[in-house]
C-alpha cells in the first residue's frame, strides 16, 4: 500500500447507510435506551412507589340530602348497621366525599379512562351504607357504571343512568320521582309512589309498582304496561301521574293501571 | 421421470421440501411482523396512558406502574416495534424473497 493511500484512507470502503438502515438503528438504539431507563426507574427511582389505587373510608351523620355521582366505578348501596352514612371506595381516580350546605355529595371525579384492566384486580367500587331513614332529596347519577341499591326512601328522588345500569331493590318515593335513562338499563321496584316523570332515550327500563300508578304515555312512546303494548291516550300528565316519554328503547311497567274514565 | 429427492433416505420430493421451507420462512416473517405491530399498538396505548397519569387525571393500564416507568416502557415498546417492522419489511422480506426465488430457480440453472 502506498503511503499516500494509507494517509488518505483510499483503501477503505466506507459503507454509506441508507435512510432505512439509519432509521432501524435509531429505533433499536432508542428502544434499548428507553427499556434500560424503564428498568432503572422500576428498580431504583420508583423503588418506594406505592400503588396509585385510591382508597378511602369516611363516616357521616345522617343528612336528609344525598347525591351520588359516578362515571365508571360501580356503586353498591347497602343498609347501615347504625344511623351513620358510611362511604368507602377503591378507585383509580379520586372520589370526593363532602358536605355541601347539608347535602352529602359522593362524587367520582371524572377522568379520561383508557382501559380498566385492573378494575377487577383491585375491586374498584364505591360502597355506601345508608341507614333506614327517608331522605328529603336523593339523587343517584351514574354515567357508564352499575348502580346496585338496597331499599331506599325519599321525598324527591332523581335517578339518572346514561349508559350503565341501575338496579334498585325497593324505592319509596313520597314526593316527586324523576327517572332519566339514555342508553342504559334501569330495574326497580317501587312500593310507594305519588307522581313523577320517566324519560328514556334508547335504554331499557323495567319498573314494578306495588300499588296503583296512573301512567300517562306521551305520543310516540313505546311502552308495555302489564305485558301489553300501550299507547298515548291524549291526556296530559298530572302531578300524581307517572309521565312516560320514551321515543325509542323499551319501557316495561307492571302495575294496576287506573283506567282514565 | 425420476423425482429428485432431498437426501438419499428421504422419499420426499425436493419441490415439496422447497415449498415447505419457503412457507416456513414466510410464516416466520409474518410472525415477526405481527409481533412488531403488537409492540407498536402497545406503545401507542401505553404512552398516552402514561402521559395522562403523569398529568394526574389518568387511569391504570396493564399494571400498576408509576407514570415514569410506564412512559419509558411505552416508548421502548413503540420504538422496538417500529424498528422491527422496518427491519422485517426492508431487510427480512427482500432477503427471504430473494432466497426463495433462488431456491426455486436453482433447477433451471
Amino acid at each position: 500500500m502506498k503511503l499516500k493511500d494509507a494517509i488518505r484512507f483510499r483503501h477503505m470502503r466506507v459503507q454509506k447507510l441508507s435512510t432505512v438502515q439509519v432509521l432501524i438503528r435509531v429505533f433499536f438504539l432508542s428502544g434499548s435506551v428507553c427499556l434500560i431507563a424503564a428498568l432503572c426507574c422500576a428498580a431504583f427511582l420508583d423503588k418506594d412507589y406505592r400503588s396509585s389505587v385510591k382508597r378511602g373510608e369516611e363516616s357521616f351523620t345522617f343528612t336528609g340530602f344525598l347525591t351520588v355521582e359516578t362515571t365508571d366505578v360501580p356503586v353498591y348501596i347497602t343498609r347501615s348497621a347504625d344511623d351513620m352514612i358510611h362511604v368507602s371506595y377503591v378507585s383509580d381516580t379520586e372520589v370526593e366525599v363532602y358536605e355541601d350546605g347539608g347535602r352529602l355529595v359522593i362524587e367520582q371525579v371524572p377522568s379520561f379512562v383508557i382501559t380498566l384492566y385492573t378494575a377487577e384486580q383491585f375491586s374498584y367500587r364505591i360502597e355506601i351504607q345508608l341507614p333506614d331513614k327517608p331522605f328529603a332529596s336523593l339523587n343517584l347519577y351514574s354515567a357508564s357504571t352499575d348502580l346496585h341499591c338496597c331499599a331506599v326512601s325519599g321525598y324527591m328522588v332523581n335517578i339518572r343512568c346514561k349508559s350503565g345500569s341501575a338496579e334498585i331493590e325497593r324505592l319509596s318515593c313520597t314526593g316527586t320521582l324523576d327517572i332519566e335513562c339514555d342508553s342504559g338499563r334501569i330495574d326497580m321496584y317501587i312500593d310507594e309512589f305519588s307522581g313523577g316523570e320517566l324519560v328514556n332515550s334508547s335504554g331499557n327500563i323495567d319498573i314494578d309498582f306495588a300499588g296503583d300508578a296512573d301512567t300517562v304515555i306521551s305520543p310516540g312512546t313505546r311502552c308495555y304496561i302489564n305485558g301489553l303494548a300501550a299507547m298515548s291516550d291524549g291526556r296530559a300528565a298530572e302531578k300524581d301521574d307517572l309521565g312516560i316519554i320514551s321515543p325509542s328503547g323499551r319501557v316495561r311497567i307492571n302495575t294496576n293501571v287506573k283506567q282514565a274514565q | 421421470m425420476q423425482t429428485k429427492t432431498l437426501c438419499k433416505f428421504s422419499r420426499i420430493p425436493q419441490t415439496v421440501c422447497r415449498i415447505a421451507l419457503s412457507a416456513a420462512i414466510f410464516t416466520g416473517i409474518l410472525v415477526v411482523m405481527v409481533f412488531a405491530l403488537a409492540l407498536i399498538a402497545n406503545g401507542m396505548i401505553t404512552l398516552p396512558s402514561a402521559v395522562i397519569r403523569a398529568v394526574g387525571k389518568g387511569s391504570i393500564f396493564v399494571s400498576d406502574l408509576s407514570a415514569l416507568t410506564m412512559l419509558f416502557f411505552g416508548a421502548a415498546s413503540l420504538l422496538f416495534g417500529l424498528g422491527l417492522i422496518l427491519l422485517s419489511t426492508a431487510r427480512l422480506c427482500p432477503a427471504a424473497a430473494s432466497y426463495v426465488y433462488r431456491l426455486f430457480s436453482s433447477d433451471k440453472e
